[in-house]
């Protein structure tokens, strides 16, 4: 099966998209935050994660902008071949 | 036209966050802490809470932090903040929030219902995908009993996500608790006093009945760094106007057997007719002093009240509109049913100290209880500034709380100042029995004639 590459490069945004999306929600969300006895190691886990979540966010945003790639190459294909 | 709707719906889709923007609110009761040096920035959080009252019925509660530059009060962007709650050293929740703008603000919705608390980023769908708005809903049971919350926050990220500091602050918020408690006093039967402790929760309420002394416990730490941030410990106690032992003009009061400053009680009659409301208020300055002199090391503050020996003549009140400063004392310091009692009052100017407002018209009236009006005096105050003195008999038939009166101040209907003062029963002196003399007389006569009569 032959995937045209505007189809492609969307249906690659997509996934981009949302498992950078949820990805990085997912970590924000284990990120452990209660730390009453002040250890180091939670705080070092809160910055790595933090930085991963970031990096995520980033792969996500970099999904919009092959979304909107994908659909302009996906309608310029569309009219070369019309 | 059918382009541009599809145009539209992309674009809400792949910017969710233009479509659903969220409001701020800045809340009213506020705190800033303490700055910090944070490289070359002086780092300070801004903690604002809203209602300004939080109450055991409330709804819903907005609380809103700023990570700010102490210097400028301008607000550091790209702020991540790690936030954990505790509530009698319980971990509640904790979790990561960030802000583009570094204002944060959490709508907190009580919940039983459940016991998971959820937490949520308003914007849009998929919030937090191209930036953060700083808002979220917490629902969940968080906050749905009274008591003190500590926040422990950790500013993880300032000016950028990218720039990782660390610096943790300490802050807390109260939410009152309203607890009546029973007692039955040796003159006054059976009162409810209702407390509202506005700071922590308090228990071990007591009574002494011989002593005419309540006392009750609140959870305090006495650590320096938490007398640095406390600002003010505030318990509101609601006193019923029957309860005559405890309608006075002087309170004492103590905090871990240290007794309290006439400043920091208070004493509220306007609020409720039904009740007299005393406000014990430390503020830093009286919690350190407290700290200092006290020999106690326990966690808490035991509270003790009890109407004063004395009589703090005069008593001042406002004007409802604050017009006027009423100062009024009374001869003899009690009251009494069916005697003669001489008021002494001066009605000075509320912005200058110790300045009498001169001549102007009032109206003065004593109500007793359900005998309503028992006194009535309308005339002029002393233009030298001089005390003015109203004489006026009180019914014999009446003893509790009283209402005295200033109203239409100069003519003006809002310018009236109440007070409440307890007329007590005269003390009654036996009178000798004569009846008792009579018998006694016959007894010893018969003591001395029977044994000659009866050759005893």
């Amino acid at each position: 099966m032959k995937i045209k590459r505007g189809v492609g490069i969307i249906i690659v945004g997509i996934f981009m998209f949302l498992a950078g999306h949820f990805l990085s929600q997912l970590v924000l969300n284990l990120t452990p935050t209660i730390n009453p006895a002040n250890s180091s190691l939670i705080t070092d886990a809160n910055y790595h994660m933090i930085a991963m979540s970031n990096q995520l966010t980033t792969v996500s945003q970099f999904g919009i902008i092959a979304l909107v790639i994908g659909t302009f190459v996906f309608f310029i294909d569309r009219k070369k071949e019309s | 036209m059918a382009k541009i709707i599809h145009f539209g719906i992309i674009v809400a889709i792949l910017f969710p966050s233009f479509v659903f923007l969220s409001a701020y609110g800045d809340g009213l009761a506020s705190e800033i802490l303490p700055p910090a040096m944070i490289g070359n920035k002086n780092v300070t959080l801004s903690i604002n809470s809203s209602p300004f009252l939080i109450d055991n019925n409330h709804v819903g509660t907005q609380i809103n932090f700023i990570v700010q530059d102490a210097s400028n009060q301008v607000p550091f962007q790209q702020t991540t903040l790690s936030v954990a709650v505790f509530k009698d050293n319980n971990a509640l929740f904790g979790h990561i929030f960030m802000s583009d703008s570094g204002n944060f603000l959490f709508n907190v919705i009580p919940d039983n219902s459940s016991n998971n608390i959820t937490i949520t980023e308003e914007g849009g769908v998929l919030p937090g995908l191209l930036g953060h708005s700083g808002t979220y809903d917490i629902k969940g049971p968080v906050f749905v009993s009274g008591g003190l919350y500590k926040f422990k926050i950790s500013v993880l990220t300032l000016g950028s996500y990218d720039n990782q500091i660390s610096k943790s602050y300490d802050a807390a918020i109260s939410i009152p608790q309203t607890n009546q408690y029973t007692l039955d006093d040796k003159d006054d039967g059976k009162q409810t006093v209702t407390i509202v402790a506005y700071y922590d929760t308090i228990g071990n309420f007591q009574y002494d009945k011989d002593n005419k002394k309540m006392s009750f416990t609140m959870p305090f730490n006495w650590s320096p760094d938490n007398l640095k941030q406390v600002s003010v410990v505030h318990q509101e106690l609601k006193i019923p106007r029957s309860f005559a032992t405890f309608v006075v003009t002087k309170y004492d009061a103590s905090v871990n057997g240290i007794q309290l400053p006439d400043k920091a009680i208070s004493i509220d009659d306007y609020s409720s007719d039904e009740y007299r409301t005393i406000h014990l208020i430390l503020y830093k300055q009286e919690i350190n002093t407290i700290s200092s002199q006290q020999q106690n090391t326990k966690p808490e503050m035991d509270f003790t009240l009890a109407p004063s020996n004395q009589t703090a003549f005069p008593i001042t009140q406002y004007t409802r509109n604050a017009q006027y400063k009423v100062s009024l004392s009374w001869d003899p310091p009690q009251i009494m049913a069916g005697h003669t009692t001489k008021l002494s009052f001066q009605v000075f100017d509320p912005y200058i100290v110790n300045k009498t407002v001169g001549s102007i018209p009032y109206d003065f009236s004593a109500i007793a209880g359900k005998n309503g009006l028992v006194y009535h005096k309308s005339g002029t105050t002393n233009s030298d500034g001089t005390p003015n003195t109203i004489d006026f008999e009180l019914p014999d038939n009446y003893t509790g709380p009283m209402t005295l009166g200033f109203e239409n101040l100069n003519g003006n209907s809002f310018a009236d100042a109440e007070f409440t003062a307890i007329v007590s029963r005269p003390a009654i002196v036996p009178e000798f029995p004569s009846g008792a003399i009579i018998v006694s007389i016959a007894v010893f006569a018969a003591a001395l004639v029977l044994p000659r009569f009866l050759k005893i």
